[in-house]
């Protein structure tokens, strides 16, 4: 297996591989089982019960018992959960399969949170593979996977400097799949019969986010004229090589409770200029390399609305550094964003991950409606109306949902849902029938 | 004459099925070597075109953004922009022509004037001039980190004359790689690009873009070790296109096309595997060779059920003259054909009857010759009988006849009378046959008997008729009194048929599970001619008698279960063999006792 980014792939493709939550989450957001057997909340929506596998073992050995859980839970919800945490009042084993979180509020996103990867404090998880070493991108099978062994035994994770490279390295056979294949290299790719492509939309999206401290993006009105003076159609085919979906809020397009009619920005450059114009509005964003031609689209589309953005090539975690210190005036990154809301919620509210260097009281307001909903058409609602508060007080102009594809030999028989990634279905691939000489380093 | 005539409808089918065919074939011959040619000519021309326009294509395609390089160069030269203009000039140069993913304005020093980039230039100052374009400097193509064909364009400025700094472009020839991948003749023929230095630049095949990831070089392929890939620097403008069938590295024959851009000193490359180029074409003589499969053997089925139809009245001619000759002298034929077989039908009809009447006029003449043959038999045979007994009556009447005399009288009488009766004997056996009566006999017995009684005939005529036996009894079923007469017949005709001097030889033989017994004489023998027909009723070599003894002595043999042979040879004798199944002897003594 090939990952081009050592700091996008190795160990990001370790965790998904070796790692999982009580629950995971499907593409449409919803909670589905994992560790978590099933789960209740009670009527008052002040108590969750979670029933774990009674077969579920962790890759040392130990079983998955709700002792241990909940006192992972206990040390890691609060990091992960944020703000959120606070309507927990308590984790407690209710007996050795059986795990009880009594809240302070119904918290309809701690379902979605429970996504939280599951892992002792020495490291040992329980996907269906496990990393033989922290410090080796090299996995194996494990054989007391809960859903049963995976077909392949081993994995070897290989880094390579391009995609060029990673790509000859595949074609000699020597690498089964291609773990990302960038928007500009996947034309080249599609059509190769011994090559199976698979598509994607990632859950990232790219955005152009606000320092909401900078005077110039103070007013409501200047970060919507901002909004309406971007053809994101236009940033996609120019810096994305036609490979995305627009986005115009934070939310993944297939949420479940987010409503199909939401209000959405309208490109109105005209309208735009009369907005920002007069304000002549100057500042700098920083930009990671791969975001360059985004980067150089939005310039010339902000450009056409009298707005002067400065570029500044920056690297991706020195640019992370300086926006959790608030040291921007714009940044274009791209976000996880979805499937669930929870992630939504973590990001863009301003006591989230990012502290306070994101979001505003508008958007917090509409984002803790969400986070109390006491019902499936309460939070409907607040879905819809965090929608609106994104619209009228934007954090942030909503780009593109980026496009990915992997690319696996087709010696695998891969299992592979519609639109969704291949590598959440890994352990279920198989050798081709006939064809057992796959690689196997 | 069967086989032959249908040996004559076979040939008669042929000989129209290829009266009919061989112009068919002769036009099926000359149209398939046409098609092929023909075909050949079309898809190379096809192909040829193919990789002809695309290498136009490229061509523009190159020169065109080189064009775009050196109007951007002369506008950054004449407006006399600020470097913050510049810069966002480039900028927005990079969005507007997609190409170019970078164009960095250099001072003559190599340091950064402006640039699309957001950081640090990627391109620098080429020092290798590289192929000229009208002014631009392109550098060989390289694949990118994301698999992308690239070339880098360098505008070396000028202001006064003097060197004034360097404009540079990365150019991303994504468009040309598009190209190739839209260039598919037909399901398996793909194009390709080679560099002059023979390596791979584009490929069309999905499945061997991997060769240009690899930076495969393609010198050994037969169109590039050809020249058809050549230095732009020596690179004839009017090369023409080449085209070559070749085998590549998997054992595919192909047809490859090639066509140069002299500009560049690129090669377009046109490549398709022979079985689908040609296959138009196989189909196409496939249909015409089925077509004229069909055509010959519905000409040759036409032709053979239209023989049969025609030599129809000749067979029925044929098989009313085997009836003919069968003796069915009745069998007509039927023919309606309305043509000179009509006629003929007649004719043969009209001779059938004749026959008939010839026939029956035969057999008239033969039963009058007959009937008069056997009167003068009787006549002969019962004359002298009769009149020997009219004259010893008129003898015997007479008053001076002493007794002695008449006693002979009578004893002649009584002869002539017993020869009378034998003949009449003769014919009531013809007639009506007497049933024989099968007992037990010694052949040897028998036959002694008849010879004893015999040899004196024998002596009276000077012939001497001897007798030799098998020993033991030679025991038949058979009737004494009937083989007793055909023994008598026999040996009679022998000693009539010999002259004195002769000999008469009787013997008798086991054979197996046969007795035999032979009668053969020293006589003048029969003529073969006659002699197939001596066992027929009425023929007989001699002056007297009907000609029924040895009818008579067969019909009796074969009573018997025994058969009758004769051989004989002129001047030299006759012999007769009979033979009748043996009896055993066992059996015999026991209906004995």
């Amino acid at each position: 297996m090939a990952a081009t980014s050592e700091i996008a792939g190795v160990q990001q493709l370790k965790q998904i591989l070796s790692r999982e939550g009580l629950v995971r989450l499907s593409e449409d957001g919803r909670p589905q089982p994992a560790l978590a057997e099933s789960w209740s909340v009670a009527p008052n929506g002040l108590s969750l019960a979670i029933r774990l596998r009674s077969n579920a073992r962790f890759h040392d050995g130990s079983a998955v018992d709700a002792h241990t859980v909940s006192s992972i839970l206990r040390s890691t919800l609060p990091a992960s959960m944020g703000s959120a945490f606070e309507d927990i009042n308590g984790i407690t084993a209710a007996s050795a399969t059986e795990i009880t979180i009594s809240l302070r509020r119904p918290s309809p996103l701690l379902i979605e949170a429970l996504e939280s990867q599951i892992r002792k404090p020495d490291g040992s998880a329980t996907g269906p593979f496990k990393a033989i070493a922290p410090d080796k991108p090299e996995l194996v099978a494990n054989d007391a996977y809960y859903l049963g062994r995976p077909s392949i035994d081993r994995i070897v994770i290989q880094s390579y400097p391009s995609i060029r490279a990673a790509w000859a390295e595949m074609l000699r056979n020597s690498t089964d799949m291609l773990y990302e294949v960038g928007s500009d290299a996947l034309d080249s790719l599609t059509g190769a019969t011994d090559i199976s492509l698979f598509t994607f939309v990632r859950h990232y999206q790219q955005l152009l986010i606000f320092n909401p401290r900078l005077p110039a993006f103070r007013e409501p009105a200047v970060r919507r004229a901002l909004n309406s003076a971007i053809n994101r159609d236009e940033i996609i085919t120019d810096g994305l090589n036609g490979h995305g979906v627009p986005s115009f809020g934070p939310i993944w397009p297939e949420y479940w409770a987010f409503p199909a009619n939401h209000s959405t920005f309208r490109f109105d450059p005209r309208e735009a200029a009369i907005t920002l114009r007069p304000r002549n509005i100057k500042f700098v964003c920083l930009v990671a390399p791969r975001f360059e031609r985004v980067a150089l689209a939005l310039r010339r589309q902000l450009g056409a609305v009298g707005v002067q953005m400065e570029l500044r090539e920056i690297s991706l975690e020195t640019l992370d550094q300086d926006l959790l210190a608030g040291n921007f005036d714009a940044v274009l990154t791209e976000f996880i964003s979805g499937p669930s809301f929870f992630r939504v919620y973590a990001v863009w509210h301003s006591r989230g991950l990012l502290r306070g260097s994101v979001g505003n009281d508008h958007v917090n307001a509409a984002l803790d409606l969400v986070r109390h909903a006491t019902s499936d058409n309460e939070y409907r609602a607040a879905i819809a109306g965090f929608q609106e508060a994104v619209k009228d007080d934007p954090p942030a102009v909503f780009l593109a949902w980026s496009q990915r594809a992997r690319a696996v030999n087709r010696r695998f028989d891969v299992v592979a849902e519609p639109g969704r990634d291949i590598l959440t279905t890994l352990r279920l691939w198989r050798p081709v029938v006939g064809d057992l000489t796959v690689n196997r380093n | 004459m069967r086989p032959r005539i249908r040996h004559l409808a076979t040939r008669f089918a042929l000989l129209l099925a290829v009266a009919a065919v061989v112009p068919l074939l002769a036009y099926g011959v000359v149209s398939l070597i046409s098609l092929q040619r023909g075909t050949r000519q079309s898809i190379v021309t096809g192909n040829l075109n193919v990789a002809t326009r695309a290498a136009e294509e490229i061509r523009r395609y190159v020169t065109s953004n080189a064009e775009i390089l050196k109007a951007l160069s002369a506008y950054l030269q004449e407006t006399g922009l600020t470097q913050a203009q510049q810069d966002r000039t480039l900028k927005n140069y990079v969005l507007e022509f997609r190409e170019f993913r970078e164009i960095t304005l250099f001072d003559e020093g190599g340091a950064k004037i402006a640039t699309s980039r957001i950081g640090e230039p990627k391109v620098a100052i080429p020092k290798d001039p590289g192929v000229a374009l009208g002014g631009v400097s392109m550098s060989p193509v390289r694949v990118d980190e994301d698999l992308l064909p690239t070339a880098t364009f360098a505008i070396h400025l000028m202001r006064l004359n003097q060197p004034a700094g360097w404009l540079v472009g990365e150019f991303s020839l994504e468009e040309m790689w598009r190209m190739v991948d839209q260039i598919r003749i037909g399901d398996t023929g793909f194009a390709m690009v080679v560099a002059p230095g023979g390596e791979l630049m584009a490929h069309g095949d999905p499945d061997k873009k991997a060769l240009v990831a690899q930076s495969t070089n393609m010198r050994a392929h037969p169109l590039v070790s050809r020249g058809a890939a050549g230095d732009p620097a020596v690179a004839d403008a009017t090369a023409a296109p080449i085209s070559l069938e070749y085998v590549d590295a998997d054992g595919r024959s192909n047809l490859g096309v090639a066509a140069q851009i002299p500009t560049l000193g690129w090669t377009v490359i046109v490549e398709q595997p022979t079985a689908e180029a040609y296959a138009i074409g196989a189909e196409l003589q496939r249909q015409l060779i089925v077509f004229i499969s069909i055509g010959l053997l519905a000409m040759i089925s036409v032709g053979y059920f239209f023989g049969r139809s025609f030599i129809r009245p000749i067979l029925k001619l044929k098989s009313a003259t085997q009836e003919v000759a069968k003796g069915q002298l009745e069998t007509r034929v039927d023919i309606r054909t309305g043509d000179e077989f009509t006629e003929l039908g007649d004719a043969f009809n009209t001779m059938a009857n004749r026959l008939v009447d010839l026939t029956e006029n035969i057999k008239r003449q033969e039963r009058q010759a007959m009937f008069g043959r056997i009167a003068a038999g009787i006549f002969h045979d019962l004359n002298h009988p009769v009149q020997n007994i009219g004259n010893n009556a008129s003898l015997l009447v007479r008053p001076d006849e002493d007794a002695e005399a008449r006693e002979g009288y009578v004893r002649t009488i009584q002869k002539e009378i017993a020869t009378l009766k034998r003949f009449m004997d003769d014919l009531r056996n013809l007639a009506k046959p007497k049933p024989l009566e099968r007992f037990a006999l010694d052949l040897n017995s028998s036959v002694g008997e008849i010879v004893e009684a015999m040899r004196p005939e024998g002596d009276r005529h000077g012939i001497t008729v001897e007798g030799r036996f098998a020993e033991g009894p030679l025991t038949i079923d058979g009737d004494r009194f009937a083989l007793g007469r055909v023994f008598r017949n026999l040996i009679t005709n022998a000693i009539q048929a010999t002259e004195t001097g002769g000999r008469v030889t009787i013997e008798t033989s086991r054979k197996g599970d046969s007795v035999e017994v032979s009668i053969a004489d020293t006589g003048s023998g029969i003529p073969p001619e006659r002699l197939s027909a001596i066992f027929d009723d009425f023929v007989t070599t001699k002056r007297r008698g009907l000609g029924l003894g040895l009818a008579i002595s067969k019909r009796i043999v074969e009573q018997l279960d025994g058969t009758i042979t004769v051989q004989s040879e002129v001047g030299r004798g006759t012999a007769f063999t009979l033979r009748f199944p043996a009896r055993d002897d066992r059996a015999v003594q026991a209906a004995a006792s």
